[in-house]
């Protein structure tokens, strides 16, 4: 009776490491896919990119389409350097890939949902979560964020912290939060600059010029700034903590930040009025243009 | 557009009004006004002075040429500017354009055709 258990035993445990491996098969099978596909996308053969889609997705994204999304990558992220790494999982019957790319400015991650037909039902580029460089101008970086939210109307919010710094991990962790992220903060609303404080030794000067909440146990500390680069508001990670886990940040607290202090959003009848008045004035035809900050 | 020489110029001609159009209260409304189906962003129109459509930035195959820089969304957007103008010259028109190609390639958007 007991050999019979034990043969047992050892079928579940042999079929569930033939599971487990053909899972990570599975795995590395899509992350090939993946990668491969974003290899065809930065080496720009946007037919070749179309092509894997499902209808729906060729549909919303067509090769121009394809084209205009590296096209914004290498706005926002500069020239290709490397791909740093590739992770898949499985999600609501998709396969998900993630590829990490370097770009000279900063780091994009690639998503690809395969669907149970190994076509490609979505393909998304994001600027990954940049960390507290300790070798940039400080400085010059929030004179280049001030100038960006300018051309927008938006705001600039400063997050001072340091790589080492557990509450600014969580930080940077907890703008992928559905209360952050759907509301669009930091796409739409803000600017976002990240300063290396480190422990408190480094652009302490110019943290204080902001008037920033600087406190070693409640990094990070957030200053939000208007469009000519006016202080607007101050707080840190003790205001912004979660009563339940006080280590982490509750970002439903943080979305009631960011949202008491963004920018209205802009009449844009009252501006096309404006522009309408002004071109029967001056004899001049309009030239209408639609954009949005990110 | 920002650089001082082009916006110089563009000025002689246009009155610019740039709306933000997921932020902007009534911006999609007033887009709706002048195509039906929402456009991938940027999305562009040049208006006369009563705020009639001229033309924009869809073309009659259904596609936006957006930021242009294919070279047939470069040969549509020379189009549209040669269409509507009054106050500019052949050769302002030649500096916009090569203007559009310098800042293109300075972004690193390289020409595509056949897309």
């Amino acid at each position: 009776m007991k050999w019979v258990w034990l043969r047992m035993l050892a079928k579940i445990c042999a079929v569930t490491l033939l599971l487990t491996v053909a899972g990570l098969v599975f795995a590395q099978d899509y992350e090939t896919l993946g990668k491969n596909l974003i290899l065809d996308l930065l080496a720009r053969r946007f037919e070749k990119v179309a092509s894997q889609f499902n209808d729906s997705w060729a549909q919303i994204m067509p090769p121009i389409e394809v084209a205009n999304l590296l096209n914004a990558v290498f706005l926002n992220a500069g020239a290709f350097q490397a791909i740093t790494g590739t992770r898949s999982e499985k999600s609501q019957g998709y396969h998900v890939v993630r590829v990490t790319c370097r770009f000279a400015r900063s780091t994009t991650e690639f998503t690809i949902s395969f669907d149970s037909n190994n076509r490609v039902a979505v393909l998304t580029a994001s600027s990954t979560e940049p960390s507290f460089d300790e070798n940039t101008d400080a400085k010059a970086d929030i004179k280049r964020a001030i100038d960006a939210a300018a051309a927008d109307e938006i705001r600039v919010l400063i997050c001072w912290g340091a790589n080492d710094d557990d509450g600014s991990r969580l930080f940077l962790a907890s703008r992928r939060e559905p209360a952050i992220t759907t509301p669009a903060f930091f796409s739409n609303e803000y600017r976002a600059v990240n300063v290396n404080v480190g422990h408190l030794d480094r652009n302490i000067e110019l943290a204080r010029s902001y008037g920033a909440m600087l406190k070693a146990d409640a990094l990070p500390a957030l200053t939000v700034l208007d469009s000519v680069g006016a202080v607007i508001a101050n707080t840190n990670a003790a205001t912004l903590r979660s009563d339940a886990n006080p280590s982490t940040i509750d970002a439903v607290r943080l979305a009631a930040f960011l949202k008491s202090h963004q920018a209205p959003a802009p009449d844009a009848v009252a501006q096309f009025d404006t522009a309408l008045k002004q071109a029967q004035k001056e004899g001049k035809a309009i030239f209408l243009w639609f954009s949005a900050p990110w | 557009m920002a650089a001082k020489d082009v916006a110089a110029l563009l000025a002689r001609e246009f009155v610019t009004v740039k709306l933000d159009f997921d932020r902007g209260i009534g911006a999609k409304d007033i887009e709706r006004n002048y195509i039906e189906k929402e456009q991938a962003l940027p999305w562009f129109a040049f208006l006369n002075r009563d705020g009639k459509c001229l033309i924009h930035s869809t073309r009659s195959n259904g596609r936006n040429i957006g930021l242009p820089f294919q070279s047939d969304a470069m040969a549509y957007f020379e189009t549209m500017l040669r269409a509507v103008k009054n106050h500019l010259t052949d050769e302002d028109i030649d500096f916009l354009i090569r203007s559009l190609e310098a800042f293109n390639s300075k972004a690193g958007l390289r020409k595509q055709t056949n897309l």
